[in-house]
This record gives structure tokens, C-alpha cells and sequence, in this order.
């Protein structure tokens, strides 16, 4: 059947709207990071008065920018590595596995899923501190503080999306490695992980940018010596000016990494959201 | 190569009261002996296989391979191949790395290896496919690469678990007979489940018929066709099945479509005393005569030509119900329906008589 034309039309206007919508952010962020400082300062022009790359060398003096991306790098990259490492397990042993207190700890680990983050917030830099002032272990304000922290809400996510990943794959795969000889963790590192490479693609983009563009925690969990991007970027606005060509270029080059690292892994992913939807 | 024990092997299911899917299965299978476990889905079939694999636990008696008691052993520690119904190939790995993976797991040599998988290739005709992946295979060519990496293990033992039953009709045929030439040749003790009672017929030394867990009978194909131990082997085994009804009885005869059938001289010392008896007839073993001998009628309500005969399917009154019965014919000459047909036995000994009550086969 043919669709009426008005609603070719309507689906048409709409489009467009939408895309007006998601591009002209874009559009704001590029054109601004190639204005003069000048052009910034008093009220918004659509069109740069002149180009120039500036902006993209001077981010990197005005604030600590490289330093901020390191941190970032280094806590978001942790967080990404510990949630796979810890959900292959955790996941694989409640794919495969019947336990005592199985469903209850599925449940609970979704159940945090139904917390707003700024319940924990508190709780936490209270046993950060806690914990510091007992053990003399500084968690509050290093990476690895900041690296638990994201654990807390990326690795139970990362648990629900590989149990069902794994649930998809046939329990004969797992049979059929036992037959051959393999042992339990022989089976899910030679049989198991390479069949569910599309699930574990997933979950460590999902842990990654999670931990990579967060702000709430990390305005708190960080000193001057530990902080993220995300806040970093903040730094910008100085007293006297805002230097907000500076803050998009700056945004453009920090989203870099991200886009690159789903560009390589989208195959994986868009198979991981969507397996086990069909056989 | 090795010979199979189960004695008294169990296996119950935690439930109230416990489900006994194997009960107490005494079964020994001989040195290089295919041997079929069939039987309706729930049987227990695949579970017994499962227990001998080590997948599943044996929760009373023991399972011995060879010499050894497994009972309790990993799969690993049992020197067995299985090929799964779903076959189960790794996804990920080539047809050659598909085969060859359990010799890598015992760390043999890489040429071994090599050589090993492209025997078990030529044999099964898939040397062109040693590079591909699984997806890139027919379902015939994975179901081959699935018995490959059985044969490439050199096991004391093959399990199969219904094989075939992922094919189409004729891949099912041609395969079926691949199957049993290739187990001949290498002359492993084979089990292999299948629900399909001509698949057992045709391919095993002897078949074993399970129902509810318990074994039923086991016995050569033959055997199991013309001395059923009980009326449920009788009404699996042989398509179409037995015709199998209780009838009254007085002994010397039943009564069967307003005809009295005479029983063999054997089989009513065995029906004395009983007022009703199962009463089994093969569709081959009934022969229509001329409307003026008498015989049990039949009113003919289908007919279905196989070419070389046909099965007649039509309804014969026993004790004021009618019950349907078929008969196999010759192909030429079939009545057609609405007719009404007087059946003989071709041969007055090709009767079954059961127990009405146990099903127990009365005429040894």
C-alpha cells in the first residue's frame, strides 16, 4: 500500500526538524572553536568574523588539559577493564550456574539500577574518608577512588547485559568444550568469551563512556591532582572571562576518543544490544 | 574402544515427590556394538546418554567405560566424543579448529593434529572446508564437521544424541546410512538417541525402547519387531503401528469386527482364565478376502498408496466400539472408502497377545 502524500510531507518536516534539533549543537561547537576570542566575548554570532586554529592551541596552556585527559583516561579505562573482568565472571556464573540466592542477587544488582546517583554520593565519601583515616589508604581524591566509584554503577549494568548475552549462547557450546576436555575456566576463556565477544564489545564501551563523561562524582571524588575532563573543563571560565572558544574546541578534541573507540567497536555493539532478539 | 555398564543407574530430579527421569537402567553395551536408545520425547533417552557423557549426575547405581567406574568422573576423564543435536560447533573457530580443538586441549603436536583432522576431513568429505567457519556451512555439512570432530578424538566411545533430527527428509535418509558405515568401519561402541523408531530399526545392532525413564525392552531390531516384550514396545515399534486393541476373550478365540479370531495353541493357555485380552495385529500380517468369506469387517474410511502397497485405514467394531485399524495392502486394486472389507490373518501365529492390565506380553 502507498503512502498519502501529506504523509510523506509530514514525515519529511519532521525529519528535518529532528535533524535541526541534534545538528545545530554542532554546528555551534565546531564554528565556535575556530572563533577569535573576540567573537566570544558579547552576544552570540551564528558566523565567525574570521577563522583561525588558536583556540586549539591555547586550550592546551590555559588550562591543565593534558593532565585532565591522562586522569580521565586512566580512571575511565579502569573502570571499563575491572566491570568486563568482574561481569564475565559474575555474569557467566549465573548464566550457567543454579545457586542458592541466585535470583535474589540477580535482583539486587539490578535493584541499584533504581537509585538516583546522589543517594550514594554521601554514603561514599563517607567510607572514602572512613576508610582513609583507618587504613591510611587515600581513595578519596585518587583514581582508584574514583575507578570504585564508577564500578558501583557500571559493573551491575555490565552484569544484566552479559547474563543475557550469555544466556544466548547455547549451553550444548559449553557441553561440547567439557567433551573435548576443557575444564570450567577453560571452557569460558577458549569457548565462552570468544563466542560473546559482541556482549563484552558492549559492555566495555558502555562502562567506558560512563565513567569518561561523568560529572557528579567526579566534582566531589577529585583534587586538583586527580581531576577528570569533565570537570576540568570548567576551568575555562575564569573570573574575567570565559574563554568558550576554548571550552569547544576542547569538548571536540575530549569527544575524539570516545567516537573512535565506537566507531571501531559499533559492529560488536549494535549486535550486543540486539542479540538474542532473534535465534 | 571399550564396552558400556549401567547398572542400576538413576537419575531423579529434586522435586516433590523426586521425578525419576532414568529409573534403575540395566543396560550393557558390547565392544564395538551400536547400540539405539529410543522412545517418545520424556523417555529418558537423552538423559541416559547425558549420564553416561557426564553432564548429567547419576544420583543411584554406576556407569562403567571400558574397565572403569566414571560414575562421578568429569566428561573429560571418560575418553568420550558426543555429537549434539544442535551440533554445537564453536562459532568462532574454523571447520579444521572446530575438529581439531580437543587435541589441542591435550596439548598434541601441531602436525598431528594437522594430519589427524584432514584424515577425518577426506573421510567425510570436507577437506574443502577446513577454513570456513560454521555460519558459512548447510546444515548437512555442519552436522558433518560435528561427527568429524567426534571421529578426529579416536574416543573409546560415541554418543549421539538424535543427530539427524536437523535435517530434511532425504539428508536425513543419505546420512543415516553414512552414519552407520562410517560406525562399522571405525568400529566404536556407538549409543545414539534418536525419537524415530525406523532410525532405530535400521541402524542399530540392537535397539534399547525406554518409556517414562524405565527400559522397556532391548533386543535386535527383529526381535524387538516380532516378540515385543510388552504392548508399549509393540505400539512404537513398526510404522504403522501394531494395531492393538483389548478385546473380550473366551479363551480359544476374541472377538474381533463380528469375527471370532482363533488364537494360536500357545497363546490360549496363556489367555485362560482371562475375560479380555490385548490383542496386536501388524497391518502386513491382515489380508482382505472376498465379500462371501468371513473375516473382520472393516468399514475402509481412507486410503493412503505408497506405490508399491497401500495402508487401508478403516474402523472395526470391537465390543460395540469402533477402533481404527490399518492395513498394509497391495498397491494395485485398493477398495475405496466408504467400502467394507473382511480381514483375515495371513498367518494365524502373527498375533500379539498382552496382558490387559500389565501390557506384559503373555505368549513367550
Amino acid at each position: 500500500m502507498r503512502e498519502p502524500r501529506w504523509f510523506q510531507w509530514v514525515r519529511g518536516v519532521g525529519l528535518c526538524l529532528l535533524t535541526l534539533f541534534t545538528v545545530i549543537p554542532l554546528y555551534v561547537m565546531v564554528t565556535t572553536s575556530v572563533k577569535p576570542l573576540s567573537d566570544v566575548q558579547d552576544t552570540f554570532q551564528w558566523l565567525p568574523s574570521a577563522l583561525t586554529l588558536e583556540p586549539y592551541v591555547d586550550m592546551w596552556s590555559t588550562v591543565r588539559l593534558a593532565d585532565y585527559f591522562v586522569n580521565s583516561a586512566v580512571v575511565s579505562l579502569g573502570a571499563a577493564a575491572f566491570s568486563v573482568l568482574i561481569a564475565l565472571f559474575a555474569a557467566y556464573a549465573i548464566s550457567r550456574y543454579r545457586f542458592r540466592g541466585r535470583d535474589a542477587f540477580r535482583f539486587t544488582v539490578l535493584s541499584t539500577q533504581m537509585f538516583p546517583g546522589i543517594l550514594f554520593l554521601l554514603p561514599l565519601y563517607l567510607i572514602y574518608a572512613t576508610v582513609g583515616q583507618a587504613t591510611g589508604i587515600v581513595l578519596q581524591g585518587s583514581h582508584i577512588g574514583l575507578i570504585i566509584t564508577y564500578l558501583t554503577f557500571s559493573l551491575p549494568f555490565s552484569i544484566w547485559m552479559l547474563v543475557s548475552y550469555f544466556d544466548s549462547i547455547p549451553v550444548d557450546l559449553d557441553e561440547a568444550a567439557y567433551i573435548d576436555g576443557a575444564g570450567p575456566v577453560q571452557t569460558l576463556w577458549r569457548v565462552v568469551i570468544p563466542a560473546a565477544k559482541p556482549g563484552i564489545a558492549a559492555v566495555s564501551i558502555y562502562a567506558f563512556m560512563t565513567a569518561w563523561g561523568e560529572t557528579l562524582f567526579a566534582s566531589i571524588m577529585t583534587d586538583s591532582d586527580s581531576t577528570t575532563l569533565a570537570i576540568g573543563l570548567r576551568d575555562y571560565s575564569t573570573q574575567s572571562t570565559v574563554y568558550w572558544n576554548e571550552v569547544m574546541s576542547a569538548s571536540l578534541v575530549v569527544s575524539i576518543p570516545v567516537v573512535l573507540g565506537f566507531l571501531a567497536l559499533q559492529r560488536y555493539l549494535v549486535q550486543g544490544l540486539t542479540a538474542g532478539a532473534v535465534k | 574402544m571399550a564396552e558400556v555398564e549401567y547398572r542400576a543407574a538413576t537419575r531423579a530430579y529434586p522435586s516433590t515427590p523426586p521425578v525419576r527421569a532414568v529409573d534403575s537402567l540395566d543396560l550393557e553395551i558390547g565392544d564395538g556394538e551400536f547400540l539405539v536408545l529410543v522412545g517418545p520425547s520424556g523417555s529418558g533417552k537423552s538423559t541416559a546418554l547425558r549420564m553416561l557423557a557426564g553432564l548429567e549426575d547419576v544420583d543411584e547405581g554406576g556407569i562403567s567405560i571400558g574397565s572403569a567406574d566414571v560414575t562421578g568422573t568429569p566428561p573429560k576423564a571418560r575418553d568420550i566424543a558426543m555429537v549434539f543435536q544442535s551440533y554445537a560447533l564453536y562459532p568462532h573457530m574454523t571447520v579444521g579448529e572446530n575438529m581439531g580443538f580437543a587435541l589441542k586441549l591435550r596439548k598434541t603436536p601441531k602436525d598431528v593434529i594437522r594430519r589427524k583432522v584432514a584424515e577425518a576431513a577426506d573421510m567425510l568429505d570436507l577437506r574443502e572446508f577446513l577454513d570456513r567457519k560454521p555460519r558459512a556451512l548447510s546444515g548437512g555439512q555442519r552436522q558433518r564437521v560435528a561427527m568429524g570432530r567426534a571421529i578426529v578424538r579416536d574416543p573409546s566411545v560415541f554418543l549421539m544424541d538424535e543427530p539427524l533430527s536437523n535435517l530434511d527428509a532425504k539428508l536425513r535418509v543419505e546420512t543415516r546410512a553414512n552414519i552407520a558405515a562410517l560406525q562399522r568401519k571405525l568400529g566404536t561402541t556407538t549409543i545414539y538417541v534418536t525419537h524415530d523408531q525406523v532410525e532405530a530399526m535400521t541402524m542399530g545392532d540392537r535397539v534399547a525402547v525406554l518409556d517414562g525413564g524405565v527400559l522397556q525392552q532391548v533386543a535386535a531390531p527383529r526381535e524387538l519387531y516380532d516378540n515385543p516384550a510388552n504392548s508399549f514396545v509393540a505400539g512404537f515399534i513398526g510404522s504403522p503401528a501394531m494395531n492393538l486393541e483389548t478385546v473380550p476373550s473366551r479363551g480359544d478365540s476374541v472377538l474381533l469386527g463380528g469375527h471370532r479370531v482363533e488364537l494360536p495353541r500357545a497363546a490360549q493357555a496363556a489367555a485362560e482364565g482371562l475375560d479380555e485380552v490385548m490383542f496386536g495385529v501388524r497391518p502386513e500380517a491382515l489380508r482382505p478376502v472376498p465379500a462371501e468369506e468371513e473375516g473382520i469387517r472393516m468399514d475402509v474410511e481412507l486410503v493412503e498408496e505408497l506405490g508399491a502397497d497401500a495402508l487401508v485405514i478403516g474402523s472395526v467394531d470391537v465390543s460395540g466400539a469402533a477402533k481404527r485399524f490399518t492395513v498394509r495392502t497391495d498397491g494395485r486394486g485398493v477398495p475405496g472408502a466408504g467400502e467394507t472389507l473382511n480381514l483375515v490373518l495371513r498367518d494365524h501365529e502373527e498375533v500379539h497377545l498382552f496382558h490387559p492390565s500389565t501390557g506384559q506380553r503373555l505368549v513367550a
